[in-house]
């Protein structure tokens, strides 16, 4: 049986899915491509840094301002040749990306990043700040505890070996 | 591990800590914790940094304890024994043995073991049964003349996915494959549905 584990967030590129989930002792990131899922974990007491920053996410923006500079422009075109019917059902179909694109420009995308000492974990937040900051704040309090549990539990160091004395006064000649 | 990924950029010749936004290496002893200023793309970024331990075990020597304690490591014949295999019974010290879902485990045993499938918490690939569930579902309609087939494989794979979770003690998706499963069943009967009105027509006009 696993650990029972909690959804953190997600990352998504072209290839797939991210989905960070959080263990006890670690994070879980499970990389979903069509057919197979890669895990991987990023255990607190490895990581190195934790970062929060936040970025307009390119793909995201391309995506929405295509979709509504095409709508947008079919809408424009069908208002020059007076189709009032058309125009307003493309400006219509236009508005959701142009708003999406809009808003995404004002807000940006929160992005949430865990160093590890052999990988890493990435989370974006689009809409739920709130959620990121208070993600963020779990991590690195978690994070903080395990690093110093570890610390704790570190085996005392050796004691310092003794160390090599001179050699001795020759010996006196024993006068009997 | 890191390049085996296939989603990749990110972990791919992963090396330790790098800015957030243009991915350029950064030495962990030059990051700080508080806000901080990418020298590459002069973006800013919060951080906070971690000093994590060098893990340190502490392995006990049969010469510093007695006779009464002197089982030796099947691996290493001067450290202590301290935990036994949970497959094989082997002496193990603290350098060999592996913690994996509440077992102790020799390293040959763990390999075996994980590549196996048999430890839940050692698989790193799993069949993503969830997304090949939904793919034959969408697929079906666009290869009709199969779709039985594909259908039928849509509710395979949902109830493997679902099977899997449980062995798994994974609570999440677990929904999404049930809605999977009820979709493909309902696809199964539209399909059904729609080759015995065809049938059905034929014999009509046959009559």
């Amino acid at each position: 049986m696993a650990a029972p584990r909690k959804y953190l967030g997600r990352d998504q590129n072209l290839a797939g899915i991210i989905r960070v989930y959080l263990l006890a002792d670690s994070l879980e990131i499970d990389e979903l491509t069509f057919a197979e899922i890669e895990r991987t974990r990023v255990y607190f007491d490895d990581v190195l840094a934790v970062t929060y920053h936040r970025a307009v996410s390119m793909g995201f923006s391309i995506l929405m301002g295509l979709g509504g500079g095409i709508f947008g422009a079919i809408g424009v075109v069908l208002v020059v040749h007076k189709e009032w019917a058309g125009a307003v059902s493309t400006l219509v179909a236009a508005s959701p990306f142009l708003l999406t694109f809009v808003a995404h420009l004002i807000l940006k995308t929160d992005f949430i990043t865990v160093f590890g000492r052999r990988t890493l974990a990435r989370m974006r937040f689009r809409v739920r700040k709130g959620r990121a900051r208070e993600v963020y704040k779990e991590i690195t309090d978690k994070v903080r505890i395990a690093q110093a549990a570890a610390a704790a539990a570190q085996p005392p160091p050796p004691p310092p070996e003794a160390p090599e004395l001179p050699p001795g006064p020759p010996l006196a000649a024993n006068p009997s | 591990m890191a390049a085996r990924s296939k989603l990749g950029k990110w972990r791919v010749g992963y090396s330790g800590t790098q800015c957030p936004r243009c991915r350029t290496f950064k030495r962990h002893e030059d990051l700080k914790t508080g806000t901080q200023s990418c020298g590459n793309c002069h973006g800013f970024y919060e951080a906070v940094r971690f000093d994590p331990v060098q893990p340190a075990v502490a392995v006990p020597q049969l010469a510093g304890v007695g006779p009464k304690d002197a089982a030796p490591c099947a691996r290493h014949v001067r450290n202590q024994a301290v935990a036994s295999c949970a497959r094989c019974g082997q002496f193990m010290c603290s350098l060999c043995k592996i913690d994996a879902d509440g077992n102790v485990y020799c390293p040959p045993c763990f390999d075996r073991l994980s590549t196996e499938g048999s430890i839940p918490g050692g698989a790193m690939r799993l069949k993503n049964y969830s997304g090949l569930a939904a793919a034959c579902f969408l697929a079906s309609p666009f290869v009709w003349f199969v779709s039985p087939v594909t259908v039928s494989l849509g509710i395979f794979f949902s109830i493997r996915g679902i099977k899997d979770k449980k062995v798994r003690g994974e609570q999440d998706g677990v929904a999404r494959l049930y809605a999977l499963l009820i979709l493909n069943i309902f696809e199964l009967l539209a399909i059904f549905s729609v080759i015995a009105l065809i049938f059905g027509a034929f014999a009509a006009r046959g009559k």
